[in-house]
């Protein structure tokens, strides 16, 4: 499981609503950018990208390293924000 | 850009034509567009060749990602190579070929398809070079646990006959109480030697309790015998099945037994020994065994009853062929086994003839179909 940090901690405690993609764990104003870039302008875009993939860790962390060149802690970041969020709301 | 003589506005099937037209080679056929497209620019549309580098240009992110080995390759020949690259495959057929190597590939779509093919492209990097030796490997794993586990088949297979027994008839079962009588005698004969040849002895006779089972079912088909001896055979089990009738009982129970016991002396000579003398050992006690069996399975090859059961009676025969190829199987560990000593696989020989083996086996399928027409042949042979 990924860090308790306070965005992670914030991010899965409500639904996602319209937050920003930034508002993702391990998504910072860099990488933000550039999913933003990408279309990826929304969590729950990103989150529809972490569905489509079927929630793979692999496959998704390979995918955010390719969009937008996250390193190994982001990665991990932001699969495991969005794991617990599906735990918590899906 | 000239679209109106691009080609990728066009379908499949006229760049398809179009390439055949001019003779170019086709990709194989889980090719995508793309590289059909590339084909007809190249080969057909080489006036373009400034538009074909830009195309290419735009390929480029994804080619980068391919390894140049794959690249060169397909450009060669893309028929010669078997799988085409990952990037070139259809989504069906990307997610087949995922799924080959096991993995179920979620929804191929725009933003997940390259991962896959990331995917695939390590899997086949993986497996490469590595499928052969892995199919090699199981043949051979496999065949390697055939000669270890020769006594086990011949435990199966007697196990097999033992379920005959079972649902047969008590005359049929009589059959075995004479073989266990006489066996002794010619254990002797052939063993004798040390405590081994004891335990070995035991598996034998229900080997022939097995044997005769089979034979016993000559009376009922005495028209398939053409041997002289099989007068004489089939008297003697109609004499036996008289008088053990009781003891056929005993047969039966005994059957759990002799099966436990088989397994354990299968499993003690499928080992392949240390020493020779041992293997010598396990072979000889065992030869009687393996030779009614070896008999049996060449005359079946010999008049070609499998074939003909085949053909003739569909239920049946499947029981009977099954039966025979388990006992094939069984023949093959034997001689891989035994391949080191010869005189003791013929030892057996001079011992059996004169008891008609061979006519009991001949007819030991007839009467298996007959026994059990409705039987599906289980892939255990059990």
């Amino acid at each position: 499981m990924s860090s308790t940090s306070q965005k992670h901690k914030d991010f899965v405690a409500e639904p996602m609503g319209e937050k920003p993609v930034m508002a993702l764990a391990g998504i910072g104003e860099v990488l933000g950018k550039r999913l933003e870039e990408k279309g990826f302008d929304k969590a729950y875009v990103v989150l529809g990208q972490f569905l489509v993939l079927k929630k793979d860790e692999e496959l998704f962390r390979d995918w955010l390293k390719d969009t937008c060149g996250a390193n190994a802690k982001q990665q991990g970041d932001c699969y495991g924000c969005l794991k617990e969020w599906c735990d918590a709301f899906l | 850009m000239p679209f109106v003589e691009d080609p990728a506005h066009l379908s499949i099937a006229r760049l398809k034509s179009d390439l055949l037209a001019h003779n170019v080679a086709l990709p194989p056929a889980a090719s995508k567009k793309e590289v059909y497209v590339e084909l007809h620019l190249k080969n057909i549309d080489q006036k373009n060749a400034a538009e074909f580098s830009s195309d290419d240009e735009e390929e480029t992110r994804e080619a980068a990602r391919e390894s140049s080995g794959f690249e060169h390759s397909r450009d060669k020949d893309p028929e010669v190579t078997q799988m085409p690259d990952p990037s070139d495959l259809t989504d069906e057929y990307l997610r087949e070929a995922l799924l080959k190597h096991g993995v179920k590939a979620g929804p191929i779509v725009a933003s997940t398809r390259t991962l896959y093919e990331n995917k695939l492209r390590k899997l086949l990097l993986h497996s490469n070079g590595d499928d052969e030796l892995y199919s090699d490997s199981e043949e051979e794993q496999e065949k390697r646990d055939d000669i270890e586990s020769g006594g086990i088949y011949f435990f199966s297979n007697r196990i097999f006959c033992f379920i005959v027994s079972e649902n047969c008839f008590l005359s049929q079962l009589s059959a075995c109480s004479v073989l266990e009588e006489q066996k002794p005698e010619e254990a002797k004969k052939i063993k004798g030697e040390n405590d081994k040849a004891d335990l070995h002895f035991h598996r034998r006779d229900y080997s022939y309790q097995q044997c005769f089972l089979l034979s016993s079912r000559l009376r009922a088909h005495p028209s398939r015998n053409e041997k002289p001896s099989s007068k004489s055979l089939s008297k003697n089990v109609t004499k036996s099945s008289e008088r053990s009738k009781s003891k056929s009982s005993h047969i039966l129970a005994g059957v759990s037994k002799a099966s436990s016991t088989g397994q354990h002396s299968g499993l003690r000579s499928g080992v392949p020994p240390a020493s020779k003398t041992v293997v010598s050992n396990d072979s000889s006690s065992f030869s009687s065994q393996t030779f009614s069996i070896t008999q049996m399975v060449q005359e079946m090859e010999s008049r070609g009853s499998l074939s003909d059961c085949t053909v003739k009676e569909l239920n049946s025969s499947r029981v009977g062929e099954h039966c025979s190829r388990s006992y094939r199987f069984a023949m093959n560990d034997l001689d891989k086994s035994r391949s080191t000593d010869q005189s003791l696989y013929h030892t057996p020989k001079d011992v059996h003839p004169p008891r008609g083996m061979k006519l009991p086996q001949e007819s030991g399928k007839p009467i298996l179909k007959d026994l059990f027409p409705d039987t599906k042949p289980t892939t255990t042979g059990i």
